[in-house]
């Protein structure tokens, strides 16, 4: 099976530490095998709705050999190796990422306002459409609502949560906090669901996934 | 306090389980919220990378480099520590 792995820099796994081996002359790199044919300790690696979840620095593809057992946000095989890089997942493509969804609340934030009779608010945060200019856009919005409602005040603060981690490329922060929100908006863990799913759906367009 | 998402760990939760997680004796699920958690809280994973440096710089130390003086003053005080109970041994440092 073909999935996704995420590493720091140099191909280094963000959590183990270890150095993958990586692909030379047009050939896939060594295959890497769980210790003692533990699976749990297994190779992990991503379908692509798994991706938001796991951002860092590099994108690889990854082969994985049979049996590939399924979890929830990642799948995991005994062995694996690096094929290739996705070299088009790099860390401007991650801030672009970071500030869509940003934006991405901001919209959710004015959506609130707006149904709350707090039109100012929402106008304020619609025509804001720089990032360096959002959190300024919410700081001003908030005023506007003093008393709230709540629930747009959360909103706006999620939204802002996104901004400052998006500009400070610490962009799954404000992944997380899109996902907050929209399990608080819709009531329900449908909520992380679709917005994990916009996530992903964001990074196939981008960087041409399949 | 209720979570928005039950699964997601907080950060007293990461400490509590940061041991275990080092010694890989956590169950793949557990491993899973442990790191998701780190993918969101930058500041658990700083936490993390530094309990990972004290662990490996503590066991670069080896006992024989403490001279016998030194090893035989140190279980001095924690005997006569032991044995009188209170913290501080009155020696003003």
């Amino acid at each position: 099976m073909m999935a996704y792995k995420f590493l720091s820099a140099g191909a280094v796994g963000p959590f183990t530490g270890f150095a993958w081996p990586v692909p030379a002359d047009a050939a896939a790199g060594a295959w890497v095998s769980a210790p003692e044919g533990d699976f749990d300790r297994g190779v992990h690696a991503c379908r692509i709705g798994d991706l938001p979840y796991w951002l860092s620095d590099e994108l690889w593809i990854v082969e994985l050999s049979s049996p590939v057992r399924e979890r929830p946000t990642q799948v995991i095989a005994l062995k694996g190796r690096l094929v290739e890089q996705v070299k088009a997942w790099d860390r401007q493509t991650a801030l672009d990422l970071g500030f869509e969804n940003a934006f991405r609340l901001r919209d959710l934030a004015a959506q609130v306002f707006l149904e709350n009779g707090r039109s100012a608010s929402a106008e304020v945060l619609r025509a804001c459409d720089r990032i360096e200019r959002l959190r300024d856009a919410l700081k001003e919005a908030l005023e506007l609502s003093p008393s709230g409602p709540g629930v747009a005040v959360r909103m706006a603060e999620y939204a802002d949560d996104a901004a400052r981690h998006a500009l400070q490329g610490t962009v799954s922060v404000g992944l997380f906090a899109a996902v907050y929100a929209a399990v608080l908006r819709q009531g329900s863990l449908d909520g992380l669901a679709a917005e994990r799913r916009w996530q992903a759906a964001w990074m196939v367009t981008r960087l041409g996934l399949t | 306090m209720n979570k928005l998402v039950p699964d997601d760990l907080d950060c007293d939760e990461l400490v509590e389980l940061v041991t275990d997680y080092l010694e890989q004796e956590l169950s793949v699920d557990e491993r899973t919220r442990f790191e998701h958690h780190l993918g969101w809280c930058p500041p658990c994973a700083v936490y993390l990378r530094q309990v990972r440096d004290t662990v490996r710089v503590t066991g670069k130390l080896a006992t024989s480099k403490i001279v016998p003086a030194t090893r035989g003053a140190l279980l001095d005080a924690f005997r006569s520590w032991k044995r009188s109970g209170s913290v501080g041994g009155g020696s003003g440092a």
